[in-house]
């Protein structure tokens, strides 16, 4: 298990956004995350991430207890992750953000006086990594263009690959393909598939479809509750699942 | 020349204002909220160098890195001891700007019980040198040269190194930076020290040009708001133009006040004369939107 999540709570006033959630997530695996808005699906991924800290519950990753630690720091343990509504650098280029996104550079000034000469190689090994990945995102050509240039599809695949640049073990997606044509949405998982021999992927997302077909598993949430769990297969076959959807 | 004179009045008059004028719009950048209290870190830093130099007979050299460390320091305190704790309540950037001005009162009154509220000067030699037909004194050369000196020094680390670029990225968005791995907190203390420091070091400067009072920086802060304005809220290379645009307002705008008579008393007006046209003309200042250091 990479990922463990244990009976977390969280609740925001008087409102109880996760009521007990407990997830285990296998090594090397694509699980998907659906429920209705609402359900705490975002909730879960920022507590996970580290963005909300969790009023009772534990959260394991790779063996070690990452409950309450700031983002960054989950970051730095190769637990990345993108956001629903796109978040960019506007102000930087395809490559600055890729750059500022990798974790080979130490963030004090020091280095820049007193070891140039490793620091040249390592940006030079990071410039390398970038352009690979952006390659393989198919967006290499926009590189030197400003985040904030690129399209819709192009921005969730930059957050794609930013989340790529730190060689992460997992990587939380949230809604990677909304409001993304099919063509594109399906390219998209095509790559996040791609990318699974490497690393293991939670991802949220509305368009149930396309989870059905690269998922492994799927948590399906509703009131702040897993309601049901399994194959693509299990969950389609699911009452509960259907009463969710169908019925609220 | 007068011409001549004029000019290089107002390059020193812009290098004294960049520093300043960049150091708050660093901190506005990436904190998003007018910090007041940079008027009393200008003259808190002018006041360090003046131990460093009188009080302790060394080099105003020395006063000015002392200032610049000093000054930097006292950023980190205010943030440490103020603003950080509204940030961690989720205070709004009103409570914060009404904060810093609470900061900069605390600060104004300490120097004054300190020092006293007369002026009081550096111990500098005061050489003189003769350029087409203009004099500049030494001390001038040198503000005009460290000036330019850190601007490069700020640019090369803002679009070079990883500190410059987390910088930014903090400021663009300090969610996806943290995501990314970037420790904000850590970013913020370099934000503060490098603001501060600036801030400093300006002090130093209007000091060695001037005199030292307990307002001095609060005589100049208002020019480096406008300074910051004009350049377009938070952008650096729109800052550094527009400290110089501000230098030749100010100096050809008093020029042409005293040929029309009209009283000197004005200066302090030109720069927020020069800031409401650009407002209206220009809302988004010089470099405001398209920038991105």
């Amino acid at each position: 298990m990479i990922l463990e999540v244990n009976d977390i709570e969280k609740s925001f006033g008087g409102i109880k956004a996760l009521d007990g959630v407990s997830v285990s997530i296998e090594n090397n695996t694509i699980s998907g995350l659906i429920g209705p808005n609402g359900s705490g699906k975002t909730t879960l991924l920022n507590t996970v991430s580290g963005f909300l800290a969790p009023d009772k519950g534990t959260v394991y990753f790779g063996g070690k207890d990452i409950t309450s630690l700031p983002p960054f720091q989950v970051s730095r343990l190769g637990m990345t992750r993108t956001f629903q509504i796109t978040r960019l650098f506007r102000g930087m280029t395809v490559l600055e953000s890729m750059l500022l996104a990798s974790k080979t550079q130490d963030d004090g000034l020091f280095p820049v006086f007193f070891n140039r000469k490793k620091l040249m190689e390592t940006e030079r090994r990071d410039v390398q990594k970038a352009v690979e990945i952006l390659d393989f995102l198919e967006i290499e050509h926009m590189k030197h263009e400003y985040a904030v240039a690129l399209s819709g599809g192009q921005q969730k695949l930059l957050s794609l690959g930013m989340a790529l640049m730190a060689d992460p073990r997992m990587v939380l997606l949230d809604e990677p393909v909304a409001g993304v044509n099919p063509t594109l949405a399906n390219k998209i998982f095509e790559k996040v598939m791609l990318e699974k021999e490497k690393r293991t992927f939670l991802v949220v997302e509305h368009n149930i479809d396309i989870l059905m077909n690269f998922c492994d598993i799927i948590y399906v949430m509703n009131k702040g509750r897993i309601v049901a769990s399994g194959t693509p297969d299990e969950v389609q076959r699911n009452e509960t699942v259907i009463d969710v959807y169908l019925g609220g | 020349m007068f011409l001549t004179q004029l000019v290089i009045n107002s390059v020193v008059t812009g290098s004294i204002y960049v520093l300043i004028a960049i150091g708050l719009t660093i901190v506005y950048r990436v904190l998003k909220f007018a910090n007041f209290s940079h008027a009393e870190l200008i003259t808190f830093g002018a006041y360090m160098a003046y131990i460093v130099n009188v009080s302790l007979g060394m080099d105003l050299f020395y006063g000015a890195l002392a200032a610049f460390l000093l000054t930097g320091a006292l950023g980190i305190a205010t943030d440490r001891l103020v603003f950080k704790k509204l940030r961690k309540n989720g205070s709004n950037v009103i409570s914060m700007m009404i904060a810093s001005i609470g900061i900069g009162l605390v600060l104004r009154q300490s120097i004054q019980e300190k020092w006293g509220p007369n002026q009081v000067w550096y111990d500098i030699e005061t050489r003189t040198f003769e350029i087409f037909g203009g004099s500049i004194t030494e001390m001038q050369v040198y503000i005009i040269l460290i000036s330019i000196a850190l601007i490069l020094i700020l640019h090369f680390m803002f679009t070079r190194t990883k500190l410059g670029k987390a910088m930014r990225g903090v400021s663009d968005n300090p969610q996806l930076a943290m995501a990314s791995g970037i420790d904000t907190e850590k970013i913020l203390l370099w934000v503060w020290f490098i603001g501060g420091g600036l801030a400093g070091i300006g002090g130093v400067f209007r000091g060695a040009d001037t005199r030292l009072v307990p307002l001095l920086g609060w005589e100049i802060i208002l020019s480096a708001f406008a300074v910051v304005i004009l350049g377009g809220i938070g952008s650096f290379y729109g800052a550094i133009i527009a400290a110089y645009i501000l230098g030749f307002a100010e100096n050809f705008g008093v020029s042409i006040l005293s040929d029309l008579s009209i009283s000197t008393g004005y200066r302090p007006a030109i720069a927020f004369m020069i800031l409401i046209i650009v407002l209206i003309v220009r809302p988004s200042g010089i470099m405001g939107k398209k920038e991105a250091a």
